[in-house]
């Protein structure tokens, strides 16, 4: 891919991330649209495009949500764009609007990411479990569970992996979240904690599935030219990568995201990484659920094929001591999982972490580039954009 | 597309850390405030039917469920039988060439033992859901078996409940074969299919 | 001249053409809440294929009105009144209360201004048919009003049909009765 023109993060914001927010789906989008606009010395009218990500309409309730949402993401009398891909629309929403901009159609964009997943009554699930196949695959009754716990369990018969091992994802990610002012879950757990949370559907335990959440997240993005004038610490967006795989999702091998791989290869091609083990300093992969961290990671190519369990128990992935330090926010296990905001508070994350404006969450020894990936819809959507400083 | 006016600073350094001391917007409610009045909120409940067309693939695969009978479509560019079936390959994107029989026997590619309902209620009788790829009639085709993994992802297959006494001692690998329904209660539908049971 | 013709309203479910028992179908899932759906078997020549699936997606939705919007309903639940916030710097009342200003994003949550209970009305319509395609046993009319200090109109039911540019004036519930919604005002209707 040859884009037209280098784009830069330029600000960035984020709400608290809580169970049942009281605030309605706009508040939350203008509070992080706001904080982001803020940080980034920018007003509203200086924005040229909008673009929104968030998830099924199903889980605010409201039909036609982009629309509703546009006022609230700053969007009123401009061009605006909703994205949608399930999970992987956190780190898709940038995407989109690096093209906004790489193209040269606009100078700057106002990206933000948003979900109101309490309005949903029982349990988001009721909308969540329409993924399944109408015909085959709802009338047995199923839960979205299921798709997690059968890839999971996929992935380690397939590499002999132990269940204590992958434990050690909600362990790391809970603790790093104590650092994150938004944080929904965070805490001090041990493995055994994880071991002895209820079997919600084997091999899953509670504590290894990240919570139901209200939040919303944004990022300011602008042209070479006008982040120079803006700040003199852009962040890069050096690399992007989107795959999407087939929805028979009962005819593909769970044990590997090749979706992810393919994002990954795209997104380190446009950056020029020929090494991601050795060039990636920071790594923000999507973990819903503990393993898929690991499996993730795999996809990104940051660890061999069923290594990672290995490399998080050598340490490599720890915050302070590691050579690679895997989601320092504490990631969705940690943070919250409102699911579109999510992957966008992990490029916020990147941000921060790049300009070592991180506080106690930093990463120490000057990291240069980082990468952050979403996922999402049936075990399909991979999305990855890898940033960098000078 | 408007040039940096004099109000417009370099940003300055307006971090998480600087903006969550002043508080970030988030106000946490509980699920007794709706219970108790603490919050004003409205209910609605859209009527969302349905009707959805099987088109030619599901309308046949599930006539021929309900007959107690298991097809497939099969691609003859990539060698694949395509269980569920479909019209069109996606990976080649042509047309398929033939339906053909499949037996009522396959091979567990993962299972779970799933202990919630999908309101997050416990409950006492575990249900178990699997993948389980379907075996051909004719032998497995060149490249449709995967040789690397636990007893071979061959690639058709859909998902179904398995019925076992003991759930620990069920194993990827295993061979199951489908529990039909008697032929007057047959629909049409997944359901035919009872659920699997393991044979030796 | 060509004379317009109007197509009678169908009443719900239409007939598929050659589906057999269609309205006892229906009847039949309308009952029936469990994930498992119908299949409907169509005759086509000697074998009965399956051709449709009929389902149900289950959604309820709760809405909380919010930071902004919950101001509204305080006011209009304990005081009877209509509060609204202002940006000054954009010259616009909003009602319900906002949280921010769409145009310019500046926070104006503690903007709060009194405005109403009176207004003019914008624009009206009669409604005669439901959600479903049914006629209403009895017309519904809905009005945008926008109440006086506003320059936003917001929608509500009128007691009946009155002109563009009326003035009308909010019924309200009794204060025991309300609940913090938007149907503690009853109506509005033509001021006196």
């Amino acid at each position: 891919m040859k884009p037209y023109r280098k784009v830069a993060i330029v600000g960035a914001g984020i709400t608290k991330f809580v169970h049942k927010a009281k605030e309605t789906p706009k508040e939350l989008s203008w509070a992080a649209s706001k904080m982001a606009l803020d940080s980034s010395g920018l007003k509203l009218k200086n924005i040229d495009a909008v673009v929104h990500g968030t998830a099924p309409d199903a889980f605010d309730g409201v039909h036609m949500k982009g629309e509703y949402l546009s006022e609230g993401s700053g969007g009123w009398n401009k061009p605006y764009l909703r994205c949608y891909v399930g999970g992987g629309t956190g780190v898709f929403a940038p995407l989109e609007a690096w093209y906004h901009i790489a193209s040269g159609a606009f100078d700057t964009c106002l990206v933000v990411c948003e979900e109101k997943m309490s309005s949903c009554q029982p349990h988001p699930q009721s909308a969540f479990i329409n993924i399944f196949d109408n015909f085959l695959e709802r009338p047995l009754g199923p839960n979205l569970l299921w798709i997690f716990s059968l890839e999971m369990h996929r992935y380690m018969a397939t590499y002999g992996l132990k269940l204590e091992d992958i434990a050690k994802v909600s362990v790391k990610n809970k603790k790093n979240a104590m650092a994150h002012p938004s944080a929904q879950v965070s805490g001090e757990i041990t493995v055994q904690d994880v071991m002895n949370s209820e079997v919600l559907a084997w091999p899953v335990h509670r504590l290894m599935v990240s919570p139901t959440t209200d939040g919303a997240a944004a990022v300011i993005l602008a042209s070479e030219e006008r982040a120079k004038q803006l700040t003199d610490k852009p962040v890069w967006i050096d690399g992007v990568g989107w795959s999407l795989d087939s929805a028979y999702w009962t005819n593909r091998d769970l044990s590997f995201p090749r979706y992810v791989e393919k994002a990954a290869r795209m997104a380190y091609d446009m950056a020029g990484i020929k090494e991601p083990k050795k060039e990636i300093h920071i790594a923000e992969p999507y973990d819903p659920f503990a393993y898929k961290e690991l499996h993730h990671l795999e996809g990104l190519l940051l660890s061999d094929k069923g290594k990672a369990p290995e490399d998080l128990a050598l340490g490599r992935f720890d915050r302070a001591t590691g050579n690679l330090p895997v989601c320092p926010s504490g990631g969705l296990l940690g943070v919250g999982n409102p699911i579109a905001a999510a992957g966008m508070m992990k490029v916020c994350e990147l941000f921060w972490q790049l300009r070592g404006e991180a506080g106690a969450r930093q990463v120490r020894g000057k990291p240069r580039k980082a990468v952050a990936q979403a996922w999402g819809d049936l075990m399909q959507v991979g999305t990855v954009i890898v940033c960098g400083v000078n | 597309m408007n040039a940096l006016s004099k109000d417009q600073t370099m940003s300055e350094s307006t971090t998480l850390e600087t903006t969550a001391t002043n508080k970030l917007v988030g106000t946490n409610l509980r699920s007794r405030d709706f219970r108790t009045g603490g919050v004003f909120f409205e209910v609605a409940k859209p009527k969302l039917e349905y009707a959805w067309d099987t088109g030619k693939a599901i309308g046949k695969f599930l006539t021929e469920l309900k007959k107690g009978k298991i097809v497939g479509t099969y691609c003859a560019q990539c060698k694949r039988t395509l269980v569920p079936p479909r019209m069109f390959c996606e990976l080649c994107f042509k047309d398929i060439d033939k339906w053909v029989p499949l037996k009522d026997t396959g091979v567990i590619q993962t299972f779970s033992v799933c202990f919630i309902t999908w309101d997050m209620k416990r409950v006492k009788n575990p249900q178990i859901p699997a993948v389980i790829t379907i075996d051909t009639v004719h032998p497995p085709e060149a490249g449709s078996l995967d040789k690397t993994t636990p007893g071979g992802w061959r690639g058709g297959g859909f998902m179904h409940l398995v019925k076992v006494k003991d759930w620990k001692s069920l194993k990827i690998g295993d061979r199951v074969k489908a529990v039909w329904k008697p032929k007057a209660q047959r629909k049409g539908a997944i359901t035919d299919i009872k659920y699997f049971e393991v044979i030796k | 001249m060509t004379k317009l013709k109007t197509r009678k309203l169908r009443s719900s479910s239409p007939r598929r053409r050659g589906s057999s028992s269609q309205e006892s179908l229906d009847s039949r899932i309308r009952g029936n809440d469990s994930p498992e759906g119908q299949s409907c078997a169509k005759t086509q020549g000697r074998t009965k294929t399956v051709t449709v699936w009929h389902g149900k997606i289950p959604i309820e939705s709760w809405y909380t009105p919010g930071v902004a919007g919950e101001k509204t309903l305080m006011a209009l639940k304990n005081q009877g009144s209509f509060l609204a916030t202002v940006c000054g710097d954009c010259n616009v009342t909003y009602f319900p209360a906002r949280m921010f200003c769409e145009r310019c994003f500046a926070d104006i949550l503690n903007n709060e201004k009194i405005v109403g209970p009176d207004g003019t009305l914008e624009s009206w319509s009669v409604v005669t048919v439901d959600k479903d395609g049914k006629k209403l046993k009895k017309p519904q009319t809905f009005g945008l009003i926008k109440l006086d200090g506003t320059n936003t109109v917001f929608l509500h039911k009128l007691k009946s049909q009155a002109l563009i540019g009326a003035r009308v004036e909010p019924v309200l519930k009794d204060p025991a009765k309300r609940k913090g919604s938007v149907n503690d005002i009853l109506h509005f209707k033509a001021a006196v």
